[in-house]
């Protein structure tokens, strides 16, 4: 039977352990990697080594970042009593990307799963309640539209809640742009019930 | 609602086929093990995306093929065609007018009723089948439904999991609350749902079930939601489902701690066949039983016409030697000019001459049609 060389086995079985990729994916990335050349490898390994050693979690809001605090939490212009929370750092770039949100973030870096072991312990949760003050006006609750993402916004909103400060939860609704005939209904429906007055 | 044409590729023992169907009755001829189940499974696939037979979508290409392909055009008010294509590679694909698309936006496209053998464990099988069985109908003509099932049994999986590690970590059992919101809301919105339909299924079947017992059987179709078990249903609000519900979920919390658990809830619902006021899973006879099922399926197809505005596509699996004359012909005859039928048989000595005349007869012989 074949077998890869030990390097090239290793480095197939290093691949796969990444997120989506399976054996197959692992091998055709492997085959790539071996064809470039050595100084276009030793460029991807270092901005791997680099990334590694720099990015780190800034230290008020979670978000990843080089310098700590990060340039949310450190940029003036920033509304510092109005935070956002989110599950993970993509979901700051993604609200970054609407460049609506003139609040700050708070990551939590997951969302409650039992079934994965995952409790309010080993989420940023501790870390969102000591930020809350009274200088705080509101917190808008981001996390996944989901069973875990709404267990999880139920939980902080019945902690948050006594401390008297405003809760919010983003709202689910009609994709902007689209006509209503498209919209699928589950959807709709989720638009109707939390529809607003005018 | 009727399926124009069908095309499978390396599909269980089919290498390739491509068929013509006839808008009323297809019957498809041939010994066992030969592809005739396999045909209409394929059928069934494009109407919900998975089998009935296995929850393995990979079963489903043939030996020592990569990839299976089912397509099929279905004529509707407009033509649309549908495609599922299972890999051993790669994520299953749902087309929709050849677009991708997701299950939701999938299922619903192509409307099924399945009569199989098997079908009996409606009434002999556990509270699951039942389940089961209302579960398929009402996710094909309600995708909000279905959304809200898929989602529920996610939350019921979760607060198993909480009050399984509950047990040994008492501090963990805080969490609850958030998870009783959810079971409560989505399985509230079930149970409506439910109640709903069955409500319908009951009306129906009872009139089809007199017309085939000849007035002697009264049918009754109860739905008995894990509040309430009894011969008399009484139908509720989604506020009082939703009081009921949470007085249940405190009532009943120390006890699924102890058991580790989640005892209420709409997963643990059944459905009562009753025929002139006794339970026949217990009483019943065999015949009564697939006479029930029988009334409960045509009733399914009328239910769905009247919520969607069209027949579905009927599949009846090797059912005309599960059945007695009188109901093997009253059962064609109530399909007769309505609805596409696709059948499967041993042999055409069940069907009368009158039937045999406008349908399309199939002969299968090892995944090949003559």
């Amino acid at each position: 039977m074949f077998r890869y060389p030990k390097p090239m086995a290793r480095l197939i079985e290093e691949l796969t352990r990444l997120p989506g990729v399976g054996p197959k994916t692992g091998q055709r990335l492997a085959f790539f990697l071996i064809d470039q050349s050595p100084a276009q490898v030793n460029s991807f390994v270092e901005a791997i080594v680099e990334a590694k050693r720099k990015i780190k979690y800034c230290s008020q809001c979670f978000h990843l970042t080089e310098e700590d605090p990060c340039s949310i939490c450190s940029d003036l212009k920033r509304d510092k009593t109005f935070i956002c929370v989110v599950e993970q750092p993509r979901d700051v770039i993604a609200m970054e990307r609407t460049k609506s949100f003139n609040g700050v973030y708070h990551v939590l870096h997951g969302a409650i799963s039992p079934l994965e072991g995952i409790g309010p312990n080993q989420l940023r949760i501790k870390e969102l309640l000591a930020r809350i003050s009274p200088d705080i006006k509101e917190v808008v609750l981001a996390t996944d539209p989901n069973v875990e993402g709404e267990a999880t916004a139920m939980y902080l909103a019945r902690l948050l809640k006594p401390l008297g400060v405003k809760v919010t939860r983003m709202a689910h609704g009609m994709p902007v742009g689209s006509d209503l005939e498209y919209v699928d209904e589950v959807t709709l429906s989720k638009a109707l019930e939390g529809r607003r007055e005018l | 609602m009727w399926i124009r044409t069908i095309a499978l590729r390396n599909f269980r023992n089919y290498d390739s086929l491509d068929l013509e169907l006839n808008p009323g009755f297809n019957i498809f001829v041939g010994s066992n093990a030969q592809g005739k189940t396999n045909l209409l499974e394929a059928i069934y696939v494009l109407s919900l995306s998975k089998s009935y037979r296995t929850a393995r979508d990979t079963e489903l290409i043939k030996h020592q093929a990569a990839q299976t392909r089912i397509e099929a055009s279905v004529q509707r008010i407009a033509v649309l065609d549908l495609a599922v294509t299972v890999s051993e590679y790669e994520p299953k694909k749902l087309e929709l007018n050849r677009k991708r698309t997701n299950a939701n936006s999938f299922i619903g496209k192509l409307n099924t009723v399945l009569f199989i053998p098997d079908s009996l464990q409606l009434v002999k099988g556990s509270p699951g089948e039942r389940r089961r069985f209302l579960d398929i109908q009402i996710c094909q003509v309600d995708p909000i439904y279905r959304g809200s099932l898929l989602k529920y049994q996610r939350v019921v999986r979760q607060r198993n999991s909480l009050l399984k590690s509950g047990y040994n970590q008492r501090s963990l059992l805080k969490q609850l609350p958030v998870w009783d919101n959810q079971l409560v809301g989505l399985g509230s919105k079930i149970v409506l749902r439910r109640q709903e339909a069955l409500t319908r299924l009951n009306k129906i079947s009872r009139s089809v079930h007199t017309k085939i017992s000849g007035g002697l059987e009264e049918l009754s179709v109860i739905y008995q939601p894990f509040f309430q078990k009894g011969q008399n249903y009484t139908q509720l609000s989604l506020q009082e489902i939703r009081d009921i519900f949470f007085g249940l979920v405190q009532e009943k919390k120390q006890q699924e701690i102890r058991r580790g658990y989640t005892l209420v809830g709409p997963h643990r619902d059944d459905v009562a066949f009753l025929i002139n006021g006794a339970n026949i899973k217990r009483f019943g006879s065999q015949g009564q039983q697939r006479t029930a099922v029988l009334s409960y399926i045509l009733a399914e197809m009328e239910l769905m016409s009247q919520e969607t505005g069209e027949y579905p596509v009927v599949l009846l699996d090797d059912v005309m030697s599960e059945l007695d004359r009188k109901r093997r012909s009253f059962l064609l005859s109530v399909l007769n000019e309505k609805v596409q039928t696709i059948l499967t048989a041993t042999n055409l000595s069940g069907f009368e001459q009158e039937i045999l005349k406008t349908a399309s007869v199939f002969q299968i012989q090892s995944g090949k049609i003559f």
